[in-house]
């Protein structure tokens, strides 16, 4: 069975998601990355919310910042997040993290997801699809293979591996690959681009993706 | 014939018309013969055939009149036959009923003018076979008529007689068939606008009568019914529109509408499905303005079938733009259905599909059963 770490401030999450995915082994569940770090128990997945500071604990170690505090020690991360801004889940990526699930998913989507994540797949939610799409039409990603570009269309549109293969004439297993490979090459993007360039592809002010980027070394927030 | 139920057609009135024309021809005819009826009453050198062929053509052009009245409809090609054939056979009995001296230029030989009338009101029928063998009958008649008195200084006269029964029966018969024409166009052009403006009131009303149902659910979520609400407040303006006889497209403002309006206001009724909208490679793209409210109202319709029948757990509305075409696919993961062994309905027949392609807008739906369904719309950008 695989097994998972969790952190999330709210109780109610720390005690309901082993009981809503028992398929999941949830070995210990934080309500902050450094009681994690402290223990450091072996797992296939740390499942990480993005907002962890509170009264009862501010000033604790949150975001990308925790995203990488926890890549650095080995850990394969998955967000848990509400959160629905394009560049912090790009952040999240940039930072390290393998998968980012929207907490409005649906229970069987996202233990679906957390295995896959577990297994070495990346999980990127849609509206981050549609941003790769965006920049793979303005040659910022360069996606290579033909077959990468139809399958990106393809779930940029919504269309599930079953529907691609019918469509495509094409194995869902051979799909996940090239899916798999597209992730790798827009994980490489965001880890290597600047806030300043992305700034630019997305339009946005100088400067306001800053603070939410990932430094070299932990930063961010 | 489309087949719509419509008030009397402009054929039968037109086929009507030219039956009165036809009777007006026969008893104007009827006025011309007197000189013939009063020179067999009066003068005993003309004796008993003039009185006699004068009665037959009498009883025919009464016969005519008569069946017209009652009948209400055109001759048929055997009437057609028997009426020609009787005109000229009174012709050829007129070379030895008719004095040679009257025979022509005068109303007591009153046979060619009665074949006349009897040629233009053939005009009448519509099958063309039987008239010309009507005009070929009559003209032997001519021939006979006038054998024994033609003479090489009449000839001009003699030819221009030949010539007056085919030409103006030839104008009577192009003159019908314009006329049965036009009234069949006619026909046809009320039926197309009846269609029309049933497929306007399937449009306007097929959104409105799909909120009423989901309205009328009794288990209705709150989130759902406060969007269902919104919505309905937007199909109830709609309809009080059409009622009104007013436009429900926009006649002024700007030019375009930019295309992630169009979808944004659409989507914005259904936050029960909560449609994740991937805008991102159509964010400059324009539709003329004339299209969004076409555009607006198949989207809700698409989007109402996705509710109503999908059962899906996602809904994405993707929109592209480049070299001046915008592509549209709404996608859903629900049940799907197999798009060739059904009839579409209202929505995506005449809303979605029949609307849009007006508008030059393509509609292209994919789907199969198990594998959800994917809607292609693809139009030009406004400049």
């Amino acid at each position: 069975m695989m097994r998972a770490l969790l952190v999330d401030d709210t109780t109610i999450v720390r005690e309901s998601l082993p009981l809503l995915m028992p398929s999941i082994d949830f070995v210990a569940a934080y309500s902050h990355v450094d009681a994690l770090i402290a223990e450091a128990l072996p797992a296939d997945l740390v499942v990480l919310d993005l907002h962890l500071a509170n009264t009862t604990q501010p000033g604790v170690r949150q975001g990308v910042a925790a995203i990488q505090a926890l890549v650095e020690l080995g850990y394969r991360v998955c967000a848990y997040t509400q959160e629905e801004r394009r560049f912090v889940l790009a952040a999240c990526l940039a930072a390290g993290a393998q998968g980012v699930v929207s907490k409005s998913a649906t229970v069987p989507a996202t233990t679906e997801a957390f295995h896959r994540v577990a297994a070495g797949e990346f999980a990127i939610p849609m509206p981050l699809v549609g941003l790769v799409e965006l920049l793979a039409r303005r040659r910022s990603v360069t996606i290579a293979s033909p077959r990468q570009l139809e399958v990106l269309a393809g779930r940029a549109r919504g269309l599930t591996y079953a529907e691609l293969s019918r469509r495509m004439h094409l194995s869902e297993a051979t799909l996940r690959g090239y899916w798999a490979d597209l992730c790798v090459t827009v994980s490489t993007y965001f880890r290597n681009v600047s806030p300043g360039d992305l700034e630019r592809e997305l339009g946005v002010g100088p400067g306001d993706l800053v603070s939410y980027w990932p430094t070299p070394g932990g930063g961010g927030d | 014939m489309l087949g719509l139920p419509l008030t009397p057609s402009a054929v039968v009135g037109a086929e009507r018309i030219m039956l009165i024309f036809a009777c007006a021809v026969r008893l104007g005819t009827l006025v011309e013969m007197t000189p013939a009826a009063i020179a067999a009453w009066t003068s005993p050198s003309y004796g008993v055939g003039t009185a006699v062929t004068w009665a037959v053509a009498t009883a025919m052009v009464i016969a005519f009149v008569v069946l017209a009245a009652t009948r209400r409809t055109l001759p048929t090609a055997p009437m057609i036959l028997l009426d020609t054939g009787v005109a000229a056979a009174l012709l050829i009995a007129g070379a030895w009923t008719v004095p040679a001296d009257v025979r022509i230029g005068s109303w007591i030989g009153f046979e060619p003018g009665y074949a006349l009338s009897v040629v233009i009101s053939a005009a009448a029928c519509p099958n063309a076979r039987a008239w010309l063998a009507g005009l070929t009958m009559v003209l032997v008649g001519k021939v006979v008529y006038v054998w024994s008195v033609a003479r090489l200084s009449e000839a001009t006269t003699l030819v221009g007689d030949f010539l007056t029964v085919v030409v103006m029966g030839g104008i009577a018969v192009l003159m019908a068939a314009y006329i049965r024409g036009l009234a069949a166009e006619a026909d046809i052009a009320r039926e197309l606008a009846a269609r029309e403006e049933q497929r306007r009131a399937r449009m306007v009303f097929h959104n409105g009568v799909a909120m009423l149902g989901l309205l009328a659910q009794p288990d209705l979520d709150p989130g759902t019914l406060t969007a269902a609400r919104t919505q309905a407040r937007a199909e109830v303006y709609r309809g009080r529109m059409y009622l009104s006889g007013s436009s429900t497209s926009a006649t002024a403002g700007p030019s375009s509408t930019p295309l992630t309006e169009v979808i944004r206001n659409a989507a914005a009724g259904f936050p029960d499905l909560a449609p994740q909208l991937m805008l991102d490679l159509a964010h400059d793209a324009q539709v003329p303005a004339e299209q969004a409210g076409p555009l607006g109202a198949a989207l809700v319709s698409l989007l109402l079938n996705v509710r109503l029948h999908a059962q899906a757990s996602t809904t994405v509305i993707h929109a592209d733009a480049e070299e001046g075409r915008w592509t549209l696919t709404v996608h859903d993961d629900g049940v799907g259905f197999d798009p060739s062994g059904i009839d579409l309905g209202v929505g995506l027949r005449d809303v979605v599909t029949g609307a849009l392609a007006s508008h030059g807008i393509r509609t292209e739906i994919d789907s199969a059963a198990g594998f959800g369904t994917t809607v292609t719309l693809t139009g030009r950008s406004a400049p």
